[in-house]
C-alpha cells in the first residue's frame, strides 16, 4: 500500500467514524437517552454563557456613551472632562430607567393575573442555529421551571420551556414553526391554532370558520384549550386575513405583541388553573 | 491531525459562546451566520480534508448542543458540506481571494439544504426561506474573507511552510 492509499483510508475511516457517532448522538438524543449528559455540559457552559452576556452588556453601554458624547462634540467644540463625565453618568442612569420601565412593565403584567406564579428570568442567549427559533434563559430546573411551562414578557406570550438544565433552559419562541397554541381572536371570538412561520416568515392562526368575519387590529389571545397556557394571555394582533370563500377555513396573519427578536427579561409562569377538562374525561358505566 | 483536535475543541466553545451571546446584539448577523462553520470551512481550506472534518464536526457538536433541533444534525451537515467543498476546491483554479468566498458560497448552500433535508427526516419544517437563505450565503461569503485570511497568517506563524533543501 503506498503513502496516497494509505492516506485515502485515514480520510474514509475518519469520516465514516465521525458519520456514525453523529448518526448515533442523533438516535440517542431522539430517544432521550442524551438527556443527562448533555445537561452536564449545557450547566457549566449556561454559566459561561451568563458571564460572557453581562460582560457584553457593560462593553455595549460602553460603546454606546461614546456616540452619544461624539454628537455632543458636534455642537460644543469645548468639551471638557467634566461634560463627559456628566454624559456618562447620563447614560448610566438612562439605562437605570430603561430597566426600571421594564421592571415596571413586568410588574404591572404581574398585577393583570395576579393568580399565576410567575418566576423573573434573564435572556442569556439565542440559539445559534438559524433554522429554529428558541432562545436560552438563566432558570432551570433548581428554580422550579418544567418543561412546557408558558413564557411571556411584558407585551405577551413569548413561546414555551421546551428543554431546562439545572440552571438554564431553553424556550422554545412562537415564531418558530414547530410552535402551535391554541388561540383565540378578541373581538370576533373565533378560535384557531397559532403557528410559528420560522425566520422571516409570519405568525399566523390558521383552521379558523368561515363563519366568523375576523377584523383586522383585533387582539389575539391564549384560548386556554388543550390546558398547556393559561387563558387570555396577550399573543398579538391581526394585521392581515386571507379569506377565500372557495376554502372551508381562513386564516388570519398576526403580529406578535413582544419584539421577540429583543427580548432582555421574561416570565416563566410556573403555575396556573388550565382550563377544567374533566368534563371530556371517560365516564365509567 | 488529533492535536488540531484538540485545538478545535476550546476554539469552538469560544466561537459558539460568541454565536449565542455577542451575535445576537448586532442585527447584521442574527440568524444569517455561523461562525464555527466558517472556521471550520477556512480551516478545511487551509489545512486538509480531514482536518477541517473533524473541526466541523466540532463545531456542528458544539453548536448542536444549544440548539432545540436534534442533536448531531449541524455537526453531520457541517462535516457533509466541508467535505463536498473540498473536492469541488480542488477544481478550482489555485486563488487564494476567490477560492474561499466560491467555497463559503457553495458549502453555505450545500449545509443549508443538508440540514433542510435533516430536518424533514424527523418532521420537521426548518424556518429558512429562500431570502434567508440567500442573506446567510452573502453574509458568510463576505465575512469568511477576514476569518480565512486571519486563521491563514496564524497557521503560516504556527506551521511555517516545509523548505525542501
Amino acid at each position: 500500500m503506498n503513502l496516497d492509499e494509505a492516506q485515502k483510508r485515514v480520510r474514509w475511516i475518519t469520516l465514516a467514524v465521525l458519520v456514525l457517532i453523529a448518526i448515533l448522538l442523533t438516535v440517542l438524543d431522539q430517544t432521550d437517552n442524551l438527556d443527562a449528559a448533555f445537561a452536564f455540559i449545557r450547566d457549566p457552559m449556561a454559566v459561561a454563557l451568563g458571564w460572557t452576556s453581562q460582560r457584553t452588556d457593560v462593553i455595549a453601554s460602553a460603546l454606546e456613551g461614546p456616540r452619544d458624547l461624539e454628537t455632543a462634540r458636534q455642537e460644543i467644540d469645548i468639551l471638557n472632562a467634566r461634560i463627559d463625565d456628566l454624559e456618562r453618568e447620563n447614560e448610566e442612569l438612562r439605562e437605570i430607567e430603561g430597566e426600571y420601565q421594564l421592571l415596571v412593565d413586568l410588574f404591572n403584567r404581574a398585577r393583570q393575573n395576579p393568580d399565576y406564579q410567575r418566576l423573573t428570568a434573564s435572556v442569556i442567549g439565542q440559539d445559534p442555529n438559524p433554522a429554529v427559533r428558541s432562545i436560552i434563559i438563566d432558570k432551570g430546573s433548581e428554580d422550579g421551571i418544567r418543561v412546557g411551562m408558558p413564557v411571556e414578557s411584558a407585551r405577551g406570550l413569548v413561546g414555551q420551556i421546551y428543554r431546562t438544565t439545572p440552571n438554564s433552559s431553553q424556550v422554545v419562541l412562537i415564531t418558530d414553526s414547530s410552535s402551535a397554541i391554541p388561540a383565540r381572536l378578541g373581538k370576533s371570538r373565533a378560535t384557531g391554532i397559532l403557528r410559528g412561520g420560522g425566520l422571516g416568515g409570519v405568525l399566523s392562526i390558521e383552521w379558523i370558520d368561515l363563519k366568523y368575519d375576523v377584523e383586522i387590529g383585533e387582539s389575539v389571545l391564549t384560548s386556554g384549550l388543550g390546558g398547556r397556557f393559561p387563558q387570555d394571555l396577550i399573543i398579538g394582533r391581526v394585521i392581515e386575513v386571507d379569506r377565500r370563500e372557495a376554502e372551508l377555513f381562513q386564516q388570519a396573519v398576526v403580529q406578535a405583541a413582544s419584539d421577540l427578536d429583543s427580548l432582555e427579561m421574561v416570565f416563566v409562569i410556573t403555575d396556573f388553573e388550565a382550563i377544567d377538562t374533566s368534563i371530556f374525561a371517560t365516564v365509567e358505566p | 491531525m488529533f492535536s488540531s483536535a484538540l485545538i478545535a475543541i476550546p476554539v469552538m466553545v469560544v466561537l459558539t459562546i460568541v454565536q449565542i451571546v455577542i451575535l445576537p446584539r448586532f442585527s447584521f448577523f442574527s440568524g444569517d451566520l455561523s461562525l464555527p462553520f466558517l472556521f471550520a470551512l477556512s480551516w478545511s481550506l487551509l489545512s486538509n480534508v480531514e482536518e477541517g472534518v473533524i473541526w466541523a464536526f466540532i463545531g456542528g457538536l458544539i453548536m448542536d448542543i444549544f440548539t432545540i433541533a436534534p442533536v448531531g444534525g449541524l455537526a453531520l451537515t457541517y462535516m457533509g458540506a466541508v467535505y463536498i467543498v473540498n473536492i469541488i476546491s480542488n477544481l478550482l483554479p489555485r486563488n487564494r481571494f476567490a477560492v474561499p468566498v466560491i467555497s463559503a458560497v457553495v458549502a453555505t448552500t450545500v449545509q443549508q439544504l443538508l440540514y433542510i433535508l435533516y430536518l424533514r427526516l424527523f418532521g420537521i419544517l426548518a424556518n429558512t426561506t429562500l431570502i434567508s437563505l440567500v442573506q446567510t450565503v452573502l453574509v458568510q461569503a463576505v465575512l469568511i474573507i477576514p476569518i480565512f485570511w486571519s486563521m491563514y497568517f496564524i497557521k503560516r506563524s504556527l506551521r511555517p511552510r516545509p523548505v525542501q533543501i
